[in-house]
């Protein structure tokens, strides 16, 4: 194996993420009738395919043996999962996050700027809860009945309930 | 297999280093801290490897895939670990109706979970604290450093066809 080979490792994973990158820019512009946090795992999962299939074709070239050839294909895929993950929060965080919302609402309003009374009215805690009760609806983690909203046991509910576990066992905090 | 498990066991190690510093005293700054533990940890690794003279246990492609495998598990955990400090109001909605059960909740005993105090002055703070946001005339204003996060978040959204969200 020679040095540009032996970087493949390396590669990959970086050019998993930039698929799932150019994948995200592609159907974030597409009619699919879906939600933005699925397009994510749609794109999440095209520079997934492409790291699998990098691996498979530059195998030979990898490693010896097909346990150092499933260790290698472990190591790139959950660096790839890793970067795709750390995408994932980034692209959310622009859509979600309090704080950004906030910057860019005070970029629209250059150069005057709001009152902090303005900013609380536009962002406060009613808007805040509609916009969170939509989302969640969307994406089936509750459902309403009426005016009533009722738990679902899905993929919020796990990730609370992990954590609370995590803040337990380094805080020493109640949830 | 082995770069496998040395990664493997190098952010185990981190997250241990983490566990123990935590347990023994909490730290002011969590985000500086556990960025001096996740740096820090493999820094001292490589050069009790050095001193040992099996630094070339690895190749240098291998280092580069060790280095690039720990940085992304680093940034996951400080992305978790964000959501381990603060409470996301999701979260807290979703809490509260496992709570409530079979009777479910109306918007009006939600609305007691997501308050200013807790979820919006906190983080209008933040932004002032952090120099992206001044207060002038009673008008909450960018500095520059603010504007230059607001037009990158601003370019992110219009790449990326990202609607209004919260």
């Amino acid at each position: 194996m020679d040095m540009d080979q032996a970087f493949l490792p390396v590669v990959i994973p970086i050019a998993g993420i930039v698929v799932d990158v150019a994948s995200q820019i592609a159907l974030s512009r597409l009619p699919l009738g879906v939600g933005h946090v699925r397009r994510q795992f749609l794109a999440f999962g095209c520079g997934l395919a492409a790291v699998v299939l990098l691996t498979l074709i530059f195998r030979p070239l990898l490693g010896a043996g097909l346990l150092e050839e499933a260790a290698g294909l472990l190591v790139s895929g959950l660096t790839y999962a890793f970067l795709g993950f750390v995408f994932f929060n980034a692209l959310n965080a622009n859509l979600s996050s309090l704080r950004v919302r906030l910057l860019k609402e005070l970029l629209n309003r250059e150069p005057h700027g709001l009152s902090a009374t303005t900013l609380l009215e536009r962002y406060g805690a009613a808007e805040i809860l509609t916009a969170r009760i939509g989302r969640l609806a969307a994406g089936g983690q509750l459902t309403q009945r009426g005016d009533r909203y009722f738990f679902q046991p899905k993929g919020v509910a796990v990730i609370g309930r992990f954590f609370a576990g995590l803040r337990r066992l380094l805080l020493g905090a109640a949830p | 297999m082995t770069v496998l498990l040395f990664a493997l066991g190098l952010f185990g190690l981190s997250w241990l280093v983490h566990f123990a510093w935590w347990r023994m005293h909490l730290p002011r700054h969590h985000t500086k801290a556990l960025m001096i533990v996740y740096a820090g940890t493999p820094a001292a690794v490589v050069v009790v490897l050095l001193f040992a003279g099996n630094l070339g246990v690895f190749t240098p492609a291998e280092w580069a895939s060790l280095s690039l495998f720990h940085a992304g598990a680093t940034l996951c955990y400080l992305i978790t670990y964000a959501g381990v400090e603060e409470t996301s109001p999701s979260l807290v909605i979703i809490r509260a109706l496992e709570r409530a059960g079979e009777r479910g909740a109306t918007r009006a005993d939600l609305q007691p979970c997501i308050t200013n105090e807790q979820f919006i002055s906190p983080r209008l703070d933040s932004l002032t604290r952090d120099g992206f946001v001044t207060l002038v005339d009673g008008s909450c204003r960018l500095t520059e450093r603010g504007r230059s996060a607001a037009k990158a978040a601003h370019r992110i959204a219009v790449l990326f066809n990202l609607g209004t969200g919260a």
